[in-house]
This record gives structure tokens, C-alpha cells and sequence, in this order.
């Protein structure tokens, strides 16, 4: 079954167009990773999918799961079980992570006609994830990103993914910044959640963070659309040749 | 009448009582020149920088004497239900500026921590000879007004070296029209000694009464004291506190100001730092129906190398108002001085209104200092990131309310404050007290 | 810091403009009364109306005080004894450049501002006002060309009365304080522009302001109309000898943007500042406000103030067009015995409308430096947005520096911003330069430029550069 189905989806921001007609197709299972220079669109495709007020959709249709996704508002897109990990996550002052979490996993709960998990369930999810991730557990005890350093918010963002459990992951350039232990902690976080019902769509600058999650798709994003779709071996040709090639091919 | 006759009408009532109750009362001449005092500088007025968005004529607009004298007991059931609410093992209670033994905890106070009331707090030399200092040199009407028309004098002298907690609950209960109620307490930490004050401000919900409250601290070299404060006034009060802190060298102090509740409430400050002393400030207020709530925070560094920091919150919510007036001043001769002071603000509704004034006024080189103010909404990007986590709006924003106020009150001590304070403010806010686990605390994962 | 000899000489010498032109004047001898104004307004072969609103000014202005809320010190002004008029005696009114006195055109020249068309920096027109009176405009014939109206506030009174009717007094009302009155009753001289619809004016445009006369107040007037869709940038520039006594400079200036209009004002002040013992020195009142009436005006003020002995100013924006901007670019300076209590008010009126203020304090020697500043949302600014920074230098242990910001916010939707740093120079920065070769005082002139510079990029390049020299001589001999 076809989780995400994007048709000529068409954006602008302050008058800016930023998406030119995308066309993406992600059955469940897969995961598809988004490859280009800066500025070419990917994080806008993120934000626009996430529902980020400021975007405007000037045409195209977005289906997720057999819903308009377009239609549902930001938290409704996140109980029908869409996560966007943010390149800049915010912090939130005053607001401990285990409260967000907990209160993040009730709301999604009882959108779904679910009960409220029993705190000392959440607690004991959250302690295995942190161990088998390797995280600090402090990162529970914090204010919600405020004072993490880039490594620490990008943990707190895999944490979140896998403490909500979602069935389509979009992680925007979740490795920008990262050391290569933190990198294979962001890539053993999605890959312990592969699964026949889930997809991932994995927004990167670079081919490194796809040695450790292997894409089954990669496409190439330039000025507001995918120029090019492949299989793996197109991010390590990307890798040794740039962007420039594909301007230049293109008509 | 107008302000001036009114303020002339304050004095002569003012003068009778104090003929009355206290000629024969070894405070009776400092009293008298702080009241002639008064008569030279008058009320507050809208010229008073310090008093620039008070509702002037609501406090002041009516013809104010000073309350004939508490009211008979037994008190409000409510306002006793509520002072039995907040749970202190040692309470002193003061009634309208005066010294409630009957409301106050019987167990002895602790080791080293002594009330003086009445005519042994005006024989004790020490208090005599501060209460000299400043009788008739008062900077401010009102305080001149508050000194001499004080209640009652005390004085409470903290030696402890040892942390001794105390809490002292200042009620007004004074009915009628226009009572205005005074009251005027010393605190002395000696040398080296230790303390931390709750200290809470209630009145009841039918007074309509002004009430002036001064609190007159000194620490002495080493000594360290921390205080918090909460007021909760009822939708007629004007509760007007002022507090004076000197530090002495390489003193400590701590202070946290909550104004939660109450048509009117004015928190004044004002730390003079000596040298290497330090001082940690925080606050919060909140005004909501069409209550006002303001701080007036002077910090003064007068010795070398002094530090300070601030950080003072307000919300103004329905048709409220809320106002941050806060000073730095850096004499001369406090090189080495490091103050930070920051204000940040939440506007909530169209009828509401916030004004800040942060000041800096720095006469040394060697300095650090800053200030930073915003006034806003809560922050889109936020909210955006916690709908993306399914946390929808009304939901959303309780949260970052409730993490907002979090920041002041996760520093009161002790914990019985702490949770009273939270448990009013959420309720001026209208945040489910399901909220309070928001900052963590007790959450663990470990 | 440094205490050597050669710096102290250095000091004693560094007010470079401070000579006086040896001209003959025709001055009204010192004193203040309707007479004084009747004559002024005859000098100037005003018409009735103008003469009817300066004795209408007069009137308001005995009845209102001196205002004393501002954080400087000085002695009670006597404002008999202060002649009112004073401009070099020619016979007729010069009609051309030809017919100027010579002896003032070398006072520009030495001042670095030659009149003579072919000698001025290209893209640059200049009326110079001496005393009370504009001497000469430049550039008129190119800046008619393109519509633009650009000359003396005494020849606008003549040719174009309508437009100064209507716009006179209408940003800056006759009794908003006690300066701006006086400044209504006796004003002498000033510049007034007007740029038609759609126009960009091809020339930068800029008045230069010389006090010579002793004793003489200086009360100049300026005038700034922006049509729709128009643009003009417009510099101001000013000094004056070096004299023992104080002399007394009230100013105001207006402007008026329409919708879409820009108006950007830019001053380097440089009266005489007094000497290292607060002797002499202008005292500077000036009243500048700005209103941005249509949609997407803008007005920007930016100044460089390093002279007088006391500057008491605050350039403001009323933003009341929707989505209107107001920005203030401010460096002040104060070294010797200057003081300094500068800053803006910002008053948001319109919706979406923007402000942003940048303000550096540079207090040295004995100078005391004060911001203060109003931001204030009204109820129907929905959406309104102000940053402000407050950046403050002590460069000596008896200098002060102070930041009073008020702000005032009523609609919930705006967000207001407010910052503000007081420090002096760190040890580490000087250490770091001395280590590269500079010594204390090019260090500490490298390091305050860098303190300055959001401010003078503000700034046409030629007055960037002025400024930027203006400030090392300012601060010779200061340091310590």
C-alpha cells in the first residue's frame, strides 16, 4: 500500500515560489531518500508535508494513507501518524522532555480512542530506548531542547520518533552536524523501526548518512522538484560527480 | 478633594493617631518627623517616574485615614482557612500591621530568631538608631507615611549561623470605606547568620482597604538570607509593599516576588550591595480581569565587585496591566560590578497592557552589565513543534503558560509556598492544576 | 590607561573647526520680545500669516518651563541675553553663486564643503546656512529639472507658501515642548525639500550649518515633504568656532512621507563640544520628528553625534500608514564634559508597521551618555514589531552611561524587543591589537570604529568616512 502519494504539489512562501510541481510516490516499507544542493527545496517539502503555517499550497494533492493530508491541520497530520524530525528543533523553556513526551503520546492516544499510557510504562519505554540508543538520561530530565547542543536536539528528535512510533518519518538533514557515533545513533533509531507498515523519507546534503540507513529510493532535488529518481548507487554517483552534472543534463 | 488635600487630610488624621496611641512611645518623635515629611513630599503623583502607570486614582482617589485598629476577632473564616492552608511549622502572623500572637504558631520560634514588638522594639538601640537615620529623609511620601504610621513597631533578629526557616504571614482584614492600613517590620541578620523567610500577603476579598507594607532589612558582613514573597490581594485591595535589603560585605541575598492576585499590587525593592555582595532576583506577576500588578526593583551597587541578576516575568491576560520598572545603578566605586537583568512579558488579550522600563545607569568602568526586555505572544514556532507532536492549540497553550510562570516559581522555597503560589497562579491563569508537573520535578526516568 | 604628555597636548588641539570667519554681521542686539520676532519675520519680507503663527508660538511659549526631566546639568539659560539674528550684511540677496561674499565662501571651503558646482563632490547638493541665514543653495537648476524643490525655509516662505502652510507645524505641533516653541517664534533659516509623486531625487541633498556670531542663538528650521513613491536622502552637517561661553542651537526639524515614500535623514553633528573643563560648547535642543503617513512609508534617521557640550534630541517615527518602517541609527559620543540624553520614540499606529533602533553610547573622560528611548504599541498596530539594542562603552572611570527605555504595549499581537549592554573594553581585545603592533590609543580608536560600524553603514559613503575620522580625533587624549 502506497503510505505517501504527492501529485505536482506546487508552494511558495512570502510570495516565493519554493516547490515546483513535486511527484513522489513512497510505499510502505521503503525508505526514500531526498538528495540536493542548499536552497533547492527539500526542507520546504518537509515543512510543507508537516503543515508549517507561512507555506501556501498553490496547487497539487497530497494523499497520506488514503487521507487529504493537506485537509488536517499540524497536530491532526501527527495523530494519523506523520513525524517531521526538525533540522532546528526549538526549545521550549519551562517544559520538561518527559512531560512533552508523555503529553505527546496522550494526545496521540486519545485521537486514536486510546487510554493514557501509565506513566511508569512511558518511563520504562523511554529508559530501554535511551540504553539501546546509547543517550544520555539526563535528556529526559531537561526543558525540552533548551541549552542541547546540535548533537543532543538531533537525540531528542529520534527519541520523540521512537517513543510516538509513526508510520511515515520525514528526517530533515538530521545528520548536519553530527559525529559519526551520533550519526549511527540517528540511523539505528530509524532502522529499528523499519517495517513493512512504515516509510521514511530521509532529507540529506550528504551520501554518508545513507551508508547507515540504505534507501531503497533516491531522488534529486533541484529548484522546487525531483530532477532525477534511482536506486542507492545514485547517492555514491552524487557523492563523486556534485549537482552540477544534473543542471547540465537537464533540457 | 484633591491629591494635595487629600494628603493634607492624611496627616492631620494621621497626627491624631498617632497623639492617641503612641505619645508615650519611645518611636513617637522619629514618627512624628517622618509624618511632617510626608506633609512636604505628599502622595504619589503622576510625576513620580517610579509611579508612572499605577492607577494612581484608584489607590489614592479617595479619602484615606489611617484604620483605627484591627478588627475584633475572630477573623475572616476564610482568610484563617487559608493562612492554615499554607502549612508553616513557625508562623508569625501580623493583623493589619500589628503582631497576632492568638493567629500566630505556638511552638517556640527556632534558636537565635527573636520578635520584639511594640515598646521593646523601639528601646532596642540598634533599631533606634537606623529608625533615626532615616525619619525625615525620606525619599518617597508614602514611605515616610508607612514609617510613621506604622502599626506597630517590630524588629526580628535573626543570629542563626545555622538555616533557620520562618514564615511571617501579614494579613489585612480592615473594613469600611477607605481604611488605610500601615505596617512597618526590621529585619536584622547578624553577622555570619543564616535564614529564609516566606513571607505572604493576603487580604480579604471584602477590603476595600489601601495597605502599606515596608519591610526594612539588613544583613551584615557573611550573612545570607533568602526570601519569597507572595501576594494575594482581593479584587478591591491595593496592596503596596515596599522592601529595603542592605548588604553588607560579602552578604547574600536571594528574593523572589510574586504578585498572583488582587485589584492593585505594587512590589518595591530596593538592594543596596556592599562590597563583593550578592544578590539573586526573580518575580513574577500577573494580572488578569482588570487587576494591576507592577514591580519597582532597584538594585544599587555601592561596594567593588558586586553581582547581581535578575529575572522578572509578567502575563497580562483579560484587562489587565502589568508594569516592570527595574534599576541598575553602578556607583563610582563599584568597580568590578557584574549585573544582568532581564524582563520578559506575555500580552494575551486586546484589552490588556504591559509596560517595562528596564534601566541601566553606570558610573564605574570596570563593568558588566545588561538588560533585556521583550513583550510578545507565545511563540509561534513552538506551538507549531507541538501541534507537529499532536499537542493541539488550547492544549499547546496551557503548556507554555504554565512553563512560563514554571520558571518563577520552581525557585520559591520552601516547598509548601511553592505549591500554594503554583496553585493560585494557575488558577489566575486558568491553567488546569494538572499542569504542575511541567518543569519536571518529580518526574523521573532515571 | 594611557597618561602621556603628547596626548594631552593632542587633546588641547582637536576641535579642528573651531576658527571664526571675520565677516560683517547685521545683528539684533541681545533680547527676546514681539519686537524681536516683527523684525525677523520684516528681515525676511515674510508674509502676515507666517509673522501671526511665530507671535502665536511666542505667546505659548512664555506661558510653558523649561523642561528638566532629562538627565543633564546646566546653568540657567537667560534667554535676554541672547541676540536672536544675526547674518553677514550684503545689500541685496545673492542671486547666484557669483554674488556671494567671497570671505563665506571660503568659510565653506576650509570647512571642506566648496560651494562652486564643478568643486562639490559629485551627486551632492548643499544649501549652507551661516548664523541665521542660508548663504547659498547648489545644484537648484538640475534638482528643478526632476521637480524637486530644494532651498532656503526663508525663500520657501516666499515661492511657495501653500505647501509650507500646510505642512509647517503639522509633525511637530507649535507647543510639543518648550525648544520647538521658542524654534516657532524666532526660527531664522533652514532647508525645505519637496519631491513630488513617483520622483527619486538624483542627488543626495544636505545643509550645512555654521554658528559664527557670538552670543547668537541658532534656530533653524527644516522641512522634509515626500510625495507618493518618492525617495530622497538628505545629510545635515554642523559646527561651529571655538568660544568660552555657551551658545544656544534649537532646532526643528519635520518630515512627511506618503505612501510608499522614503525619507532617509542622516546628521554628523560637530558643534563645539566646550573644553576638557566643560568651558563653552553649544547647547543642542533639537526637536526632529518623522510622520510616516501612507502605506510602506519609511523614514530612517541616522546620526553621528560627537559635538556640543549637551545634545538633548530625540529623532522619532509616528508609523501610521500600515505596514510602515521607522528606523534610528544612533552613535553618540561625549568625551571632556559633554552630555549627552539622546534616543527616539517609536510609536506604532498603523498595522504591520516596523521599527528598529540601533543606539551606541561611546562615553570617555569626563562625558556622560544617556538613551532613552519610547516604543509604544496602540491598540490597533496589530502585528507591530520593534528590535531595539542599547550598546554602551565606558572608556573612563568618571564617565557615565545610562539606558532609560520605555515601553508601552497595548495589542497582543505585536512583539516587542529590547536589548542592552553596558561594558568597557576588554583587556583580551587590546591585548590582541598590541600584540599586532597598534598602540593603546590606535587600538582603542580600531576597536570603537568596529563598536560604530551598523551605525555608519547607515551612512552615505562620504560622511562614513567623515564620521569614522571624527570619531578618532573625538577620542584623542580621551582615553584613560
Amino acid at each position: 500500500m502506497n503510505l505517501l502519494e504527492i501529485e505536482d504539489l506546487k508552494a511558495t512562501i512570502a510570495g516565493h515560489e519554493v516547490l515546483r510541481g513535486v511527484n513522489l510516490v513512497v510505499p510502505g516499507g521503503e525508505v526514500h531518500a531526498v538528495m540536493g544542493p542548499n536552497g533547492s527545496g527539500k526542507s520546504s517539502l518537509a515543512h510543507v508535508l508537516a503543515g508549517k503555517p507561512g507555506y501556501e499550497v498553490t496547487s497539487g494533492k497530497v494523499r497520506f494513507m488514503g487521507q487529504d493530508l493537506l485537509a488536517l491541520a499540524p497536530e491532526e497530520r501527527a495523530w494519523a501518524g506523520l513525524f517531521l524530525a526538525f533540522q532546528y528543533p526549538v526549545a521550549i523553556p519551562g517544559v520538561n522532555n518527559t512531560y512533552f513526551l508523555r503529553s505527546a503520546l496522550n494526545a496521540h492516544r486519545k485521537a486514536r480512542g486510546q487510554d493514557e499510557i501509565d506513566s511508569r510504562d512511558l518511563l520504562s519505554k523511554m529508559r530501554q530506548i535511551m540504553k539501546e540508543l546509547g543517550m544520555d538520561p539526563k535528556l529526559a530530565q531537561r526543558h525540552v531542547n533548551d541549552g542541547f547542543s546540535g548533537g543532543e536536539k538531533k537525540h531528542n528528535e529520534v527519541l520523540q520518533m521512537s517513543v510516538l512510533e509513526p508510520r511515515f518519518a520525514i528526517l530533515d538533514e538530521t545528520d548536519s552536524g553530527l559525529d559519526i557515533d551520533a550519526l549511527r545513533m540517528v540511523a539505528e533509531g530509524v532502522n529499528r523501526l523499519r517495517s513493512p507498515e512504515r516509510a521514511f523519507l530521509v532529507v540529506t546534503h550528504y551520501q554518508r548518512l545513507l551508508d547507515y540507513i540504505i534507501p531503497d529510493v533516491v531522488h534529486v532535488f533541484a529548484e522546487g522538484r525531483i530532477v532525477k529518481s534511482g536506486g542507492k548507487e545514485l547517492a555514491l554517483e552524487l557523492e563523486s560527480k556534485g549537482y552540477g552534472w544534473l543542471k547540465e543534463a537537464r533540457p | 478633594m484633591n491629591s494635595s488635600e487629600r494628603s493634607e487630610h492624611l496627616f492631620t488624621e494621621g497626627r491624631a493617631w498617632l497623639a492617641a496611641g503612641l505619645a508615650e512611645h519611645g518611636s513617637f518623635g522619629t514618627r512624628a518627623l517622618s509624618l511632617d515629611r510626608f506633609r512636604q513630599l505628599g502622595l504619589p503623583s503622576r510625576k513620580d517616574e517610579s509611579w508612572r502607570y499605577l492607577p494612581l486614582k484608584r489607590v489614592f482617589g479617595k479619602d484615606l485615614a489611617p484604620n483605627p485598629g484591627p478588627e475584633a476577632e475572630p477573623l475572616d473564616p476564610r482568610l484563617k482557612s487559608e493562612i492554615d492552608s499554607l502549612g508553616f511549622a513557625h508562623r508569625l502572623v501580623f493583623l493589619d500591621g500589628g503582631y497576632s500572637a492568638a493567629l500566630s504558631s505556638p511552638e517556640a520560634l527556632p534558636t537565635g530568631v527573636h520578635l520584639l514588638c511594640g515598646p521593646a522594639a523601639s528601646a532596642d538601640a540598634w533599631a533606634a538608631e537606623r529608625r533615626a537615620a532615616r525619619a525625615g529623609v525620606e525619599n518617597q511620601g508614602l514611605t515616610a507615611l508607612s514609617s510613621a504610621l506604622a502599626r506597630e513597631d517590630l524588629l526580628l533578629r535573626i543570629s542563626s549561623p545555622h538555616p533557620v526557616d520562618l514564615a511571617l504571614i501579614h494579613l489585612t482584614s480592615a473594613s469600611g470605606e477607605a481604611p488605610a492600613v500601615f505596617g512597618e517590620l526590621r529585619v536584622h541578620l547578624t553577622a555570619g547568620a543564616n535564614a529564609s523567610l516566606a513571607q505572604v500577603f493576603l487580604s480579604s476579598s471584602e477590603s476595600r482597604a489601601l495597605a502599606s507594607h515596608q519591610t526594612l532589612v539588613t544583613v551584615d558582613e557573611g550573612g545570607s538570607l533568602t526570601e519569597s514573597r507572595a501576594v494575594l490581594g482581593g479584587p478591591d485591595s491595593s496592596l503596596l509593599l515596599r522592601s529595603e535589603v542592605e548588604l553588607g560585605r560579602g552578604a547574600r541575598f536571594t528574593g523572589h516576588q510574586l504578585l498572583l492576585r488582587g485589584g492593585v499590587s505594587r512590589s518595591e525593592l530596593q538592594v543596596n550591595l556592599g562590597e563583593a555582595a550578592e544578590v539573586a532576583l526573580g518575580g513574577l506577576a500577573l494580572a488578569s480581569g482588570t487587576s494591576h500588578a507592577e514591580h519597582d526593583v532597584l538594585v544599587h551597587h555601592r561596594g567593588p565587585r558586586a553581582k547581581s541578576q535578575q529575572l522578572y516575568k509578567t502575563i497580562a491576560d483579560g484587562s489587565g496591566h502589568t508594569a516592570f520598572h527595574g534599576r541598575v545603578i553602578v556607583d563610582e566605586s563599584a568597580g568590578g560590578a557584574v549585573a544582568h537583568q532581564v524582563n520578559r512579558n506575555l500580552l494575551l488579550s486586546r484589552e490588556a497592557e504591559v509596560d517595562t522600563r528596564p534601566q541601566l545607569e553606570i558610573y564605574a568602568k570596570e563593568v558588566e552589565a545588561s538588560h533585556g526586555a521583550t513583550v510578545g505572544q507565545l511563540d509561534e514556532e513552538q506551538l507549531f513543534f507541538l501541534a507537529s507532536r499532536g499537542i493541539d492549540g488550547d492544549a499547546a497553550r496551557a503548556m507554555l503558560r504554565a512553563a512560563f510562570v514554571e520558571e518563577a516559581l520552581a525557585a520559591i522555597s520552601p516547598e509548601p509556598l511553592q505549591a500554594w503560589s503554583r496553585a493560585a497562579a494557575f488558577a489566575a491563569l486558568g491553567v488546569s492544576p494538572e499542569l504542575a508537573g511541567v518543569s519536571g520535578g518529580s518526574l523521573d526516568v532515571g | 590607561m594611557t597618561d602621556n604628555v603628547e596626548l594631552r597636548e593632542i587633546a588641547g588641539r582637536d576641535y579642528e573647526h573651531g576658527w571664526e570667519t571675520k565677516i560683517e554681521t547685521r545683528s539684533l542686539p541681545p533680547g527676546l520680545d514681539e519686537g524681536t520676532i516683527r523684525f525677523i519675520s520684516r528681515e525676511k519680507d515674510e508674509p502676515a500669516w507666517m509673522l501671526n503663527w511665530r507671535l502665536a508660538a511666542f505667546a505659548r511659549w512664555k506661558e510653558m518651563a523649561e523642561p528638566n526631566w532629562q538627565k543633564v546639568k546646566y546653568p540657567r539659560i537667560d534667554y535676554q541675553a541672547l541676540s536672536y539674528y544675526s547674518a553677514p550684511n550684503t545689500k541685496k540677496r545673492p542671486k547666484s553663486l557669483e554674488e556671494v561674499d567671497p570671505e563665506l565662501l571660503r568659510t565653506y571651503e576650509k570647512l571642506g564643503i566648496p560651494l562652486h558646482e564643478q568643486a562639490t563632490l559629485a551627486g551632492v547638493a548643499v544649501d549652507a546656512v551661516f548664523d541665521s541665514v542660508s548663504v547659498a543653495t547648489t545644484f537648484r537648476e538640475k534638482l528643478g529639472e526632476a521637480g524637486v524643490i530644494f532651498c532656503s525655509m526663508s525663500e520657501a516662505v516666499r515661492e511657495h507658501p501653500d505647501l509650507v502652510r500646510k505642512y509647517l507645524g503639522s509633525v511637530v505641533p507649535v507647543a510639543d515642548n518648550y525648544f520647538a516653541a521658542l524654534n516657532s517664534a524666532v526660527f531664522s533659516d533652514g532647508s525645505f525639500v519637496f519631491i513630488p509623486r513617483g520622483v527619486r531625487c538624483p542627488m543626495e541633498l544636505s545643509t550645512y550649518f555654521r554658528i559664527n556670531a557670538r552670543n547668537t542663538g541658532q534656530f533653524e528650521r527644516t522641512l522634509i515633504v515626500a510625495e507618493d513613491d518618492s525617495y530622497v536622502s538628505y545629510l545635515e552637517g554642523c559646527t561651529a568656532p571655538q568660544r568660552d561661553e555657551n551658545q544656544l542651537h534649537a532646532a526643528v526639524v519635520e518630515l512627511v512621507a506618503f505612501d510608499r515614500a522614503e525619507i532617509k535623514y542622516s546628521t554628523v553633528q560637530n558643534w563645539y563640544p566646550g573644553d576638557e573643563h566643560g568651558k563653552g560648547g553649544i547647547y543642542n535642543f533639537v526637536t526632529k520628528r518623522g510622520a510616516c503617513r501612507g502605506i510602506r512609508s519609511k523614514i530612517s534617521w541616522t546620526q553621528v553625534e560627537t559635538g556640543s557640550a549637551i545634545t538633548w534630541k530625540y529623532p522619532s517615527c509616528i508609523l501610521q500608514g500600515d505596514e510602515s518602517v521607522g528606523e534610528f541609527y544612533s552613535v553618540a559620543l561625549t568625551a571632556k564634559r559633554q552630555q549627552a540624553d539622546t534616543g527616539t520614540k517609536m510609536i506604532h499606529i498603523g498595522k504591520n508597521t516596523k521599527s528598529t533602533i540601533i543606539s551606541k553610547g561611546i562615553s570617555a573622560a569626563h562625558g556622560d551618555n544617556t538613551y532613552r528611548g519610547l516604543v509604544k504599541i496602540m491598540p490597533g498596530a496589530d502585528g507591530a514589531r520593534n528590535y531595539t539594542q542599547c550598546d554602551s562603552l565606558l572608556l573612563s572611570a568618571t564617565s557615565g552611561a545610562h539606558t532609560f527605555p520605555y515601553v508601552e504595549v497595548r495589542n497582543p499581537t505585536a512583539k516587542v524587543e529590547h536589548e542592552a549592554t553596558t561594558s568597557k573594553i576588554s583587556d583580551d581585545q587590546l591585548f590582541y591589537l598590541a600584540q599586532r603592533g597598534l598602540n593603546e590609543e590606535a587600538a582603542v580608536s580600531m576597536i570603537v570604529n568596529g563598536f560604530c560600524r551598523e551605525v555608519f553603514n547607515q551612512l552615505p559613503m562620504e560622511f562614513a568616512v567623515e564620521a569614522n575620522k571624527l570619531m578618532s580625533v573625538s577620542l584623542e587624549g580621551a582615553v584613560g
